[in-house]
């Protein structure tokens, strides 16, 4: 196991190379993600709506889903890899709205359940009450008021490749494209699951672009209402003082 | 994030001296750490902001156990000197070994061992890692080898005089 040019002796390189014994026990990472939040279920493609709910009810009370949002984008809110892995398990994991009793997923209460928003998902540290549905987005509309149409794993795959041709262009300095992007994702995905990063993917594409205006403006509002979100820090240190 | 570092952060937390079944609750405790801090850590930066909290964590589970069961701590002390069961593998007893002489180490030399020669990490990764310059990293390293060279032959001749004191 050690390097070569070290001049260990017999002893030595076994005693170093005896840590391959070194191994996470099997389901390791499942139950780090499931003390998140997620549940090692969650990233199951075979997951069940039953067993969605039996990992979201032992874990969600401790962890919203904001926050597991949150932590699973870690690496970068936008950024190619924390999205292809968020949505692993949004993918495979039913909607999950906030209850009285917990979390609940969607799936057992899709035909009368308000849409879960980008704002709901993103402010739920907030103490406001479950939002409707603000216009913070410029060409976005009044989620609230559009049919529901139910997700489907593919929805997320464009979901994903949309955010991340919208990157790809904001990451070239193609800022136009990046906000065409951006507008064609908020009319394609009125209800996306990725709609927080394609809030902050805009805000940091119009900061790129020099339209710092623009960019305190819409960050400023979703901070205005949503001050605990767990998005909010990340807005507030792209737009200073949204003032 | 956790796909990404796990296995990482896991083998880590294992040879700073967490005790293996105490690894994954530390595990999930540094990212749950993590989670409660994502808005402080930068892009990027992941890898380091877990490296650093399990730079701490370790000690800290290290300590809460020896709280918890100091029965089975004095335990493990006369076993990790005495010869190994016989049912163990010899890299198993070698495992051993290497936690008895870590163990030993002191934490900053142990640490830069440990990313150098069990990580596989090359020298300016390990400088990174530790907001070290590479220069520093190098020398750290250097006596880190002699430290644990050291700790091996101090292992040896009090396991050797121990043998001479058994009568044949």
């Amino acid at each position: 196991m050690s390097q070569p040019d070290l001049g260990w002796d017999d002893e030595e390189r076994a005693l170093l190379k005896s840590a391959e014994l070194d191994v996470p026990t099997s389901g390791a990472q499942d139950r780090t993600l499931a003390a998140l939040g997620v549940g090692g279920a969650a990233l199951s493609a075979t997951i069940t709506a039953g067993s969605a709910k039996a990992a979201a009810a032992s874990a969600g009370k401790t962890f919203g889903v904001g926050k597991l949002l949150a932590a699973l984008a870690i690496g970068g809110s936008v950024g190619g890899a924390a999205l292809h892995y968020r949505a692993q398990f949004l993918a495979a994991t039913p909607t999950f709205t906030h209850s009285s009793t917990g979390v609940t997923p969607a799936a057992h209460i899709a035909p009368t359940a308000p849409p879960v928003t980008e704002l709901e998902v993103a402010a739920e540290s907030s103490d406001a009450p479950a939002p409707a549905v603000p216009d913070i987005s410029p060409s976005a509309t009044k989620v609230s008021s559009l049919p529901a149409p139910a997700h489907t794993e593919p929805d997320i795959a464009l979901e994903i490749a949309s955010l991340d041709r919208a990157r790809r262009a904001s990451e070239r300095g193609d800022f136009g494209a990046a906000l065409s992007e951006l507008d064609q994702y908020d009319r394609s995905f009125k209800r996306g699951r990725l709609r927080p990063e394609a809030l902050l993917l805009r805000v940091q594409t119009l900061i790129s672009k020099g339209d710092v205006t623009g960019a305190k403006a819409l960050g400023g509002r979703f901070l205005a209402r949503y001050p605990k979100s767990p998005l909010s820090p990340r807005i507030q240190k792209l737009i200073g003082s949204p003032n | 994030m956790v796909k990404a570092h796990h296995d990482f952060i896991w083998r880590l937390l294992r040879r700073l001296g967490v005790a293996p079944a105490d690894t994954d609750d530390a595990t999930q405790r540094v990212f749950m750490i993590a989670a409660r801090r994502v808005a402080d850590i930068a892009v990027g930066s992941e890898r380091s902001f877990l490296f650093g909290t399990a730079l701490r964590v370790a000690p800290e589970t290290i300590r809460a156990a020896r709280r918890q069961a100091p029965l089975d701590d004095e335990a493990n002390e006369r076993r990790d000197s005495s010869p190994g069961p016989e049912e163990l593998t010899a890299q198993l007893r070698a495992r051993a070994v290497l936690e008895e002489i870590l163990t030993a180490m002191p934490l900053e030399l142990r640490t830069v061992l440990v990313l150098f020669e069990l990580e596989q990490m090359t020298k300016n990764e390990v400088a990174e890692l530790l907001e070290l310059p590479v220069g520093t990293a190098v020398s750290r390293l250097r006596r880190a080898r002699e430290e644990f060279r050291a700790q091996l032959k101090r292992r040896n001749a009090r396991l050797g005089r121990r043998q001479a004191d058994v009568p044949a």
